[in-house]
């Protein structure tokens, strides 16, 4: 039988269709997950008012309103209460991947905040090693604030 | 017993008369101005910010036309400075140099005003404060001392052509001065950094996008390009697989998985560049404050 005659198979321009539409839905799809914060970090553009009185360190801030923004804060915190302390701390640097995403999402949006906790997640390995980005802290990790890393010279 | 009761009648009746015992006399304190301005200075040499500030200000308020009123609200500037409170620090010397123009604290409070504007990152407030020093009292021995001030807040303001000219200026205006080699030195440093190497954090970005990872090894991350590499590379592969088996969910989720990490990597890549330019930074300013000798 020749090429052409086996069933299923395609000539012409719309011989890969199929496959090419498939590669359009994952980016589109894809595209989607990573837009969808936008949605977040567009409402709260949206909440912006006056500035408010100064919040500590410690607890008293406003309540998160972006639902994005939620989703992803509580996606780490079931993490970090959860699924974390079957291993206990391993990560090499302070504040800990989990801890520098939810710092990084809630300062920084869902979207800067996901592409930061990536590159976190993507640094902690085994070639980390001390340097004068990221000191070594007498808890022997590696000191590395969100705060440090805002592509800010 | 009559005569007894005599006597002990005397005793009573004479012995408010009696002198006071020489210790009850020296007990009292009186506060003068130079014990109130030990007290502050004890505290202040102490380490005892705060406390020194209270007592300068209850010196000022005890004495407020005492000759040394313009030495307590410099001290009290000094204090602030010290304690870490460059705002207040910085309003304090400004008061002092504009009302005691005329007081050998002007210069002095000048330059501190711009260390304290230069603590809080305002260097262009800084710069104009050191000018003031120099331009107000050049005898003075702060007015070397804030043009080396003026070339390093230009240093940090990332204008290293006018950190440059202040150096030239100072050894135009001071050749005899004993920091004058080390001045030149310092020049000769900066010539040899001109201009500054710098990694383009666009490039990285760029770089990452085109291939994952390879913007970190631009930018001297070896171990991060290589993770990256092979994270990126497992979901791309992942993803491509599962479409060419035309599992489109197990591509989708694989894909949406991988995505934040791709861009996470052209992110990182960038940031990767930035610190590597402000390392290059960091280390030439610590090898000019070193060259220069300069601490404050």
């Amino acid at each position: 039988m020749s090429e052409s005659a086996r069933p299923g198979h395609r000539h012409g321009p719309f011989q890969r269709g199929p496959r090419r539409a498939a590669y359009a839905a994952v980016i589109v799809f894809a595209g989607c997950l990573l837009l969808l914060p936008l949605h977040g970090f567009c409402s709260q553009a949206g909440m912006k008012g006056p500035a408010g009185p100064a919040h500590g360190p410690t607890g008293d801030r406003e309540p998160e309103t972006s639902s994005v923004r939620l989703v992803f804060l509580g996606a780490i915190e079931l993490f970090q209460k959860r699924i974390s302390p079957i291993e206990g701390p391993r990560c090499g640097f302070s504040p800990s991947c989990s801890a520098f995403g939810h710092q990084a999402v809630r300062e920084h949006g869902p979207v800067r905040g996901v592409m930061m906790t990536a590159d976190r997640l993507m640094r902690d390995t085994i070639f980390l090693e001390p340097g004068p980005d990221n000191p070594l802290l007498p808890t022997g990790r590696l000191f590395d604030p969100p705060s440090e890393n805002l592509l800010n010279e | 017993m009559i005569r007894l009761l005599v006597r002990l009648l005397l005793l009573v009746a004479i012995f408010p008369a009696l002198p006071a015992p020489p210790s009850a006399a020296e007990t009292g304190i009186v506060i003068t101005e130079k014990v109130q301005l030990k007290l502050a200075d004890a505290f202040m040499a102490e380490g005892e910010y705060y406390r020194a500030v209270t007592e300068y200000k209850r010196f000022l308020f005890l004495f407020p036309d005492a000759e040394k009123a313009d030495y307590a609200r410099f001290r009290v500037g000094l204090a602030h400075y010290r304690g870490g409170e460059y705002e207040t620090a910085a309003q304090t010397f400004a008061t002092v140099r504009e009302t005691h123009g005329t007081s050998g604290y002007a210069a002095d409070s000048g330059y501190f005003e711009g260390l304290s504007l230069w603590k809080l990152g305002r260097f262009d407030r800084a710069g104009t404060a050191f000018d003031g020093v120099v331009a107000t009292d050049p005898a003075s021995e702060y007015a070397p001392l804030a043009l080396l001030g003026k070339s390093l807040v230009s240093f940090d303001a990332k204008n290293i052509p006018g950190c440059r000219s202040e150096l030239v200026r100072f050894l135009s205006s001071y050749p005899e001065d004993s920091r004058a080699e080390n001045v030149r030195e310092t020049i000769a440093l900066l010539d040899k950094n001109q201009p500054l190497p710098r990694k383009s954090p666009v490039l990285a970005g760029v770089m990452s996008a085109v291939v994952p990872g390879s913007g970190y090894l631009y930018a001297g991350r070896t171990g991060d390009g290589i993770t990256a590499l092979i994270v990126n590379g497992l979901f791309i592969a992942g993803t491509v697989v599962a479409i060419h088996q035309e599992n489109y969910a197990v591509a989708a989720i694989v894909g949406g998985i991988g995505l934040p990490f791709y861009v996470g990597n052209i992110y990182g890549s960038a940031n990767a560049a930035t610190k590597w330019n402000i390392g290059v930074r960091k280390d030439l300013r610590g090898k000019i404050a070193v060259s220069l000798d300069y601490r404050f």
